[in-house]
C-alpha cells in the first residue's frame, strides 16, 4: 500500500520519520504510564509480527503461540535464580529451547490439516500451561521471581527509569519487522505464501513444505521467545498464568488479523489500535477481572471475522497481500 | 477393598460419559453437515447451565423442568448465532472460521463472567436427591437422572437423523452439499437446524448438569475440550460414534482420575485428544 | 535410452485398483499423449509419476534413476513438472509472483527469479497480465499462469492435465502451436486430454488406459481406428450395432 502510494523514497522517508519519532516519544512523554503503554505496544507488536510469520504468511494458524513466550521467559528467569547467569544468556538459551520446542511440536502437528492443527497447538498450548503448573524446579504454581538488582544493563533491570526497557523492546519490534520484511522479499518468503495459498501446488514446483512449515514455526518461536524474556525482565516476576495462557496465544493473533493478516505492516497496525484500547478499557472501566475488556476482545473477533476478514488494511488494499 | 472403589469410578465415569456423549453429539452434527468446528460449543452449554441455575434461584424451578425451556432458548440461540455469523463465514479461509467461534466463545464466556461474576455456583435442593445403593457402590440419584436424560436426549437426536425425514435431508446435506441442493434441499435451512439441535443438545446438557455440577463462566472450556475429542474419536457427523466416545472419555477421564491425580485429569484428555489426531484422525469408527 | 520408464505401476487406493500393471517408456524430446474414457486413471498415473501417491507395485525410472517412492517437490528438482487438471493456481499472488515460485527452483535470488518468470511468461503471452492477482483471471488464464510455473521451473519432462478443457477453438490451436514451440526447444511432454482434436495432431505415440489398464499404445492414425479404443470410448452399445 505505501509503496504504491509513495515510491522508496518515500518509504524510507516514512520509516525514517517514525522512527525518530519513536525515538524522540520518551522524551516528550515522561510519565511512566504513556512509557509503559509504548513498551506493551513494542512488545505485542513484535509478538504479534512473528505469529504473522507462522500464521499469516505461511497460514498455519497456531493458536499456542503462549508456548514459545513462556519457554523464552521462563528461560530468562531460570538461569537468574537458578545459576546466577545473566538474563541476556537466558533469552538466547530461550530462543534456542523454543526453536526445539517448536520443531518437535512442528513435525507431528504439519501433517494435520487447517483446523486440527489449530486445534493441537492448543491443547499443546494447554498441556505446557499445567506442565508448568505442576513442575517445582522450575517454581511450579507459584513462579518465579527473579531477584531485585539495583539498576543495571548486565542483568538487565532499572528501577528508575524505563528507558532502557523502551529503547529495547523497541529494538525487538523493529527486529521483528525486520525480519518478517527479509522473509517476504526473499525466496523463503514466496515459497511460505505458496505454502499458505497450495501446499500441494507447491510442492510441485519443488517446494518442501515440511522444511519450510518447520523453518517458519521456527523462526516465530524464537522471535516470540526473546518477546517472553523481555517481558520477564520487565515485570520480575513470572507463573505459568501470566505467560502460558490461552488468552495470550488469542491476542497476538487477533492483533495480527485485526490489523491485517499476511502483511507486513498489519499485526503493528492492530497492536497500536488495539493495546491503547485494552489498557483504557481497562484502567476506566473494567478494571482486571472483570471481563469487560474480554467481552470487548470477543466482540471485536467476531466482528472483524465478519465484516472485514482483511483487517482494517484490507480497506486500503486491492487485494491480495505484501 | 480396592475393587469397589474401582466400580464406583467406573460407573461414575460412565453417568459422566453420558453428558460427554450429549454434548458431542450436538458438536458432531454442526461439524459434519458444514465442517466448521464449533469452539463456543462448550459455552452453549454453559448457557444453559446458567439458564436453569436463575430459574431455580430466582423462581425455584426445578432443573427438570427448566430442561425444555433451556432446550428452546438454545435452540434459537443456535439459530441467532447461524445467522448472524456462521452464515457469513461459510466460504472464508479457515483462520477466519476457527477465529469467528473462538471469539463467540470468548464473547459468551466473559459476558458470563461479567454479569454472573466468577464464583462457583450449585442447585442445592433439587427434586431427586439421595443415592442408590447397590452393594457398596453409590450411585447419587442426581448422575443417575442426568445421565438418563442424557441417554433420552442422544436418543431423540440418534431417531431424528436416521429415522425421519428431515434427519435424511440433514444426513444428504452432509454427505453432499451440491447434491442435496439439486435434490431441492435448502441448505441454508438444513445449516439453521443444526445450528439450532447442535446449540439445544448443549443447551440440555447443561441443565441436567446443572443438578449436581457445579456453575461457573469457564465450564464450557473443558466440557467443549471433551466434546471436541469425542467427536474427532467417534468420527465427524457420526451421532452413534460420537456417543461411544464420548462414554468411552467419561471412563478414560475417572479411571485416570482414580489411578492417578486428580488434578491431572484434564492432562489425560489433552494427551488422548492429540494423540486421536495423530494416530487415528478417522475416528476409532470412520473410514478415511 | 528412454526419459522415463514405466513398469508395471498399480496403483490401489483400498477396494479400487486405479492404475493395474502399467508399462510405457517415453523417449528424449517425444510427447506422448494419454487418452482414456473417465475414470480410466490418467490422473492417477500422473499423480503417481509426480510423486503425490506412491506406487502399490511397479517402478518409475526417470533418467536412469528410480523417481517411484520419490516426494513431490523432489521429483520436481529432478526435472518432472506437472500441471493440475483442476487449476490451482496461488490466488492470492500476482501473476508474476506465482510463476516465480517456480523460478526460485534454480535460484535464490529475486532478481533472477522475476527476470524469468518474465520471460516465460511472455512466451505464454501473459506478459500483460503480470501484475494481476491469480484470482481475477479467467480459467483459461489461470491455466496459462499453471503452464508458465511448471515451466518456469526448467523442467525436462513435463507432465499436462487436461489443459485444453474448456477452451475456445481459437484458444486450443494457440495451445497446440506453443506445446509445439515446447518441444522445439526440447522438453518432453506426457499430455492427458479429452480434447482429441488437440491431443492427436501433436502427440508422436499414444497410450490409451482403460478401467485402469493400458489397453493400447502406437501412433495417433493407428490408435483412432483400433478396435478397442473404439469399444472402451464408446461403450457396449457400439458392439451391440455391430
Amino acid at each position: 500500500m505505501k509503496a504504491a502510494v509513495l515510491g522508496k523514497r518515500g518509504r524510507y522517508a516514512l520509516h525514517g520519520a517514525m522512527l525518530a519519532a519513536a525515538v524522540a516519544y520518551p522524551f516528550v512523554f515522561r510519565k511512566p504510564f504513556p512509557q509503559d503503554l509504548a513498551i506493551k505496544i513494542f512488545l505485542f507488536g513484535g509478538l504479534a509480527s512473528a505469529w504473522n510469520v507462522l500464521g499469516g504468511f505461511t497460514g498455519q494458524v497456531s493458536l499456542g503461540n503462549a508456548i514459545f513466550f513462556g519457554v523464552g521467559a521462563y528461560a530468562t528467569a531460570v538461569v537468574q535464580t537458578h545459576w546466577g547467569w545473566t538474563p541476556w544468556v537466558g533469552m538466547v538459551l530461550g530462543m534456542g529451547v523454543a526453536c526445539g520446542v517448536a520443531f518437535v511440536i512442528g513435525y507431528p502437528c504439519f501433517r494435520l490439516k487447517g483446523h486440527y492443527f489449530a486445534m493441537a497447538t492448543l491443547a499443546i498450548g494447554e498441556v505446557f500451561s499445567t506442565l508448568f503448573m505442576n513442575w517445582q524446579w522450575v517454581g511450579g504454581a507459584v513462579g518465579v521471581y527473579i531477584p531485585l538488582r539495583d539498576d543495571t544493563w548486565k542483568y538487565f533491570q532499572f528501577g528508575t527509569t524505563k528507558l532502557p526497557y523502551y529503547y529495547v523492546t523497541l529494538a525487538f519490534l523493529v527486529l521483528a519487522l525486520l525480519i518478517s520484511e527479509g522473509i517476504l522479499r526473499s525466496r523463503m518468503g514466496y515459497y511460505f505464501r505458496a505454502i499458505r495459498e497450495d501446499q500441494d501446488a507447491a510442492r510441485s514446483l519443488g517446494v518442501s513444505a515440511r522444511g519450510y512449515k518447520l523453518s517458519a514455526i521456527g523462526i516465530s518461536a524464537m522471535i516470540t521467545s526473546l518477546g517472553g524474556g523481555l517481558y520477564a525482565q520487565y515485570v520480575l516476576f513470572i507463573d505459568p498464568p501470566s505467560v502460558f495462557p490461552m488468552m495470550l496465544s488469542i491476542q497476538v493473533v487477533l492483533l495480527a488479523v485485526l490489523g491485517g493478516v499476511g502483511t507486513l505492516w498489519g499485526p503493528v497496525l492492530g497492536t497500536v489500535i488495539l493495546i491503547p484500547l485494552s489498557e483504557f478499557t481497562r484502567i476506566y472501566i473494567g478494571g482486571t477481572g472483570s471481563g469487560l475488556d474480554l467481552i470487548a476482545y470477543g466482540f471485536l473477533i467476531v466482528l472483524v471475522s465478519v465484516v472485514q476478514p482483511r483487517g482494517i488494511l484490507g480497506f486500503f488494499r486491492k487485494g491480495g497481500n505484501a | 477393598m480396592f475393587l469397589p472403589e474401582l466400580a464406583q469410578s467406573l460407573l461414575s465415569g460412565v453417568l459422566m460419559g453420558l453428558i460427554f456423549a450429549l454434548v458431542a453429539v450436538g458438536l458432531t452434527l454442526i461439524w459434519g453437515i458444514m465442517d466448521i468446528v464449533n469452539f463456543a460449543h462448550g459455552d452453549f452449554l454453559m448457557t444453559g447451565m446458567y439458564l436453569s441455575f436463575w430459574m431455580y434461584s430466582l423462581w425455584g424451578i426445578d432443573p427438570l423442568l427448566s430442561l425444555p425451556v433451556s432446550g428452546i432458548f438454545l435452540f434459537f440461540l443456535g439459530v441467532v448465532v447461524y445467522q448472524l455469523i456462521i452464515r457469513r463465514i461459510l466460504g472464508a479461509p479457515m483462520l477466519i472460521q476457527i477465529f469467528a467461534t473462538f471469539g463467540l466463545m470468548i464473547l459468551m464466556r466473559y459476558v458470563a463472567f461479567y454479569f454472573f461474576t466468577p464464583n462457583y455456583r450449585t442447585i442445592q435442593h433439587t427434586f431427586l436427591s439421595g443415592s442408590i445403593d447397590l452393594g457398596g457402590i453409590y450411585l447419587p440419584v442426581p448422575q443417575l437422572a442426568a445421565a438418563a436424560g442424557a441417554f433420552l436426549t442422544t436418543g431423540a437426536v440418534y431417531v431424528l437423523i436416521h429415522r425421519t425425514r428431515i434427519g435424511g435431508a440433514l444426513q444428504a446435506t452432509a454427505e453432499d452439499r451440491e447434491a442435496a441442493a439439486l435434490m431441492g434441499i435448502d441448505t441454508d435451512r438444513m445449516f439453521t437446524l443444526a445450528w439450532g439441535i447442535g446449540a439445544a443438545t448443549a443447551g440440555i446438557a447443561g441443565s441436567l448438569l446443572s443438578i449436581f455440577f457445579y456453575i461457573f463462566p469457564e465450564v464450557g472450556g473443558i466440557f467443549g475440550l471433551i466434546a471436541f475429542v469425542a467427536v474427532t474419536l467417534g468420527g465427524f457427523g457420526n451421532v452413534a460414534g460420537a456417543f461411544v466416545a464420548g462414554i468411552l472419555i467419561g471412563v478414560i477421564e475417572a479411571l485416570a482420575g482414580h489411578f492417578y491425580d486428580p488434578a491431572l485429569k484434564t492432562v489425560f484428555v489433552y494427551a488422548l485428544f492429540l494423540g486421536v489426531l495423530f494416530f487415528r484422525p478417522q475416528g476409532l469408527l470412520g473410514v478415511k | 535410452m528412454s526419459l522415463l520408464s514405466i513398469s508395471g505401476v498399480a496403483k490401489r487406493f483400498g477396494g479400487l485398483l486405479a492404475n493395474d500393471d502399467i508399462s510405457f517408456e517415453v523417449g528424449e524430446g517425444e510427447i506422448i499423449g494419454l487418452i482414456g474414457p473417465n475414470g480410466a486413471g490418467k490422473t492417477t498415473l500422473f499423480s503417481c509419476i509426480a510423486g503425490y501417491f506412491p506406487v502399490t507395485s511397479g517402478t518409475i525410472v526417470f533418467d536412469g534413476k528410480r523417481i517411484s517412492g520419490l516426494p513431490p517437490e523432489a521429483i520436481c528438482r529432478r526435472g518432472i513438472a506437472r500441471t493440475f487438471q483442476i487449476v490451482r493456481v496461488f490466488k492470492e499472488m500476482s501473476v508474476l509472483e506465482n510463476v516465480m515460485v517456480g523460478a526460485f527452483l534454480s535460484t535464490s535470488s529475486r532478481r533472477e527469479a522475476e527476470a524469468h518468470a518474465r520471460a516465460v511468461l511472455g512466451r505464454v503471452g501473459l506478459s500483460g497480465k503480470a501484475e494481476s492477482f491469480a484470482r481475477s483471471l479467467t480459467v483459461s488464464e489461470q491455466k496459462r499462469v499453471q503452464l508458465a510455473r511448471a515451466l518456469a521451473t526448467r523442467p525436462r519432462l513435463l507432465l499436462l492435465d487436461e489443459v485444453m478443457a474448456g477452451l475456445t477453438p481459437q484458444e486450443i490451436s494457440e495451445a497446440v502451436s506453443l506445446v509445439r514451440t515446447f518441444r522445439e526447444d526440447g522438453l518432453t511432454m506426457i499430455v492427458v486430454e479429452h480434447v482429441m482434436e488437440a491431443v492427436m495432431p501433436i502427440s508422436d505415440r499414444v497410450v490409451v488406459l482403460d478401467y485402469g489398464k493400458k489397453i493400447a499404445e502406437g501412433a495417433p492414425g493407428e490408435i483412432v481406428r483400433d478396435e478397442r479404443v473404439i469399444e472402451a470410448y464408446l461403450g457396449v452399445k457400439h458392439r451391440a450395432s455391430h
